[in-house]
């Protein structure tokens, strides 16, 4: 999945489960806290409730998210973790971004 | 994609959303107005309001802010952060009191200090309080709340105006019930299908 450290990472070495832009986000939001709710990732990210639990059960398939379903009085409340794999995952794509853009022209990095 | 992306900044931003809905401001500013009514009704029994306070405030939380924009606990950084400030504030009166003993006393000077200065180590004391909170807690607003606590106090040495809580608190209430209101317009509450 790795490139060797000497050579520049291809597009597809990068995590497609990370890569998409609303489960970055995801990601990016649960590795900043301990844990939220689908509401506070919901009003951070701007997704739609439908969307992102759609992007969620794809992060928690993939072990990078953690689901707690509880219940405060009759209301459901659904807590997410990001666990250690989802906290590597999000990691090593930044890592293999950040590397794959420091490649790229100076010019083609400003956008001229 | 052209950024790198920044997750101290993103921790920051979703640590101010939690702020902003006002709470802290009309708690705070709420201190004062409780001043003012004590003073303006000469029974010190008034100042037991501020026990309401903090329930007050604790409900806010629970029932205004938690509902609109969901729950969070940030990480070990943010803890260890409170319990820095716990230490500030515990430190700051601990030192204040006892240097207010010993001056008052005269132990330090040979005769008991003028009330001025006693004025002036209050003030000093509260700045430095909500100046803590204002940078251990990365809300620069809590500034301008320290400065109006320290002018409130050290005004309170030249005048015994009692509006000069009236002034203070509203000073700082007022921008705190805007940013509530402006919260909740923001925020309204989603339909039960629409949140989990």
């Amino acid at each position: 999945m790795t490139s060797d450290a000497g050579e520049p990472p291809k597009a597809s070495d990068l995590d497609r489960l990370v890569h998409e832009p609303a489960r970055l986000m995801i990601t990016a939001y649960l590795a900043v806290v301990e844990r939220a709710d689908m509401l506070f990732v919901q009003r951070q990210t701007g997704l739609t409730l439908g969307n992102l639990s759609s992007h969620v059960s794809k992060l928690e398939a993939a072990g990078y998210v953690a689901v707690e379903k509880t219940f405060v009085g009759k209301r459901p409340r659904t807590m997410l973790r990001l666990t250690e794999l989802g906290r590597a995952a999000l990691d090593g794509y930044r890592t293999r971004m950040q590397r794959m853009l420091n490649t790229l022209p100076d010019d083609a990095k400003e956008g001229t | 994609m052209g950024s790198q992306l920044d997750l101290g900044a993103l921790e920051l931003k979703a640590w101010k959303s939690t702020h902003e809905d006002g709470l802290l401001d009309m708690f705070l500013g709420a201190m004062l107005l409780v001043g003012y009514l004590r003073d303006v009704t000469g029974k010190p029994a008034v100042t037991l309001l501020v026990l309401a306070l903090p329930v007050l405030f604790i409900a806010g939380k629970r029932f205004l802010t938690v509902p609109r924009i969901g729950l969070v606990k940030f990480g070990p950084r943010r803890e260890a952060r409170r319990t820095v400030l716990i230490f500030v504030i515990g430190a700051s009166v601990l030192l204040t009191v006892t240097l207010y003993l010993l001056l008052a006393s005269g132990v330090l000077t040979g005769s008991s200090a003028r009330p001025g200065l006693l004025n002036v180590l209050m003030s000093v004391m509260l700045f430095a309080i909500f100046a803590a909170m204002g940078r251990l807690l990365d809300l620069p607003r809590m500034y301008g709340v320290a400065a109006v606590f320290a002018a409130a106090n050290l005004a309170r040495g030249f005048t015994d105006s009692p509006l000069v809580h009236l002034v203070a608190g509203l000073v700082i209430f007022l921008p705190g019930l805007f940013l509530c209101l402006r919260f909740l317009r923001r925020n309204p509450l989603l339909r039960e299908e629409e949140a989990r």
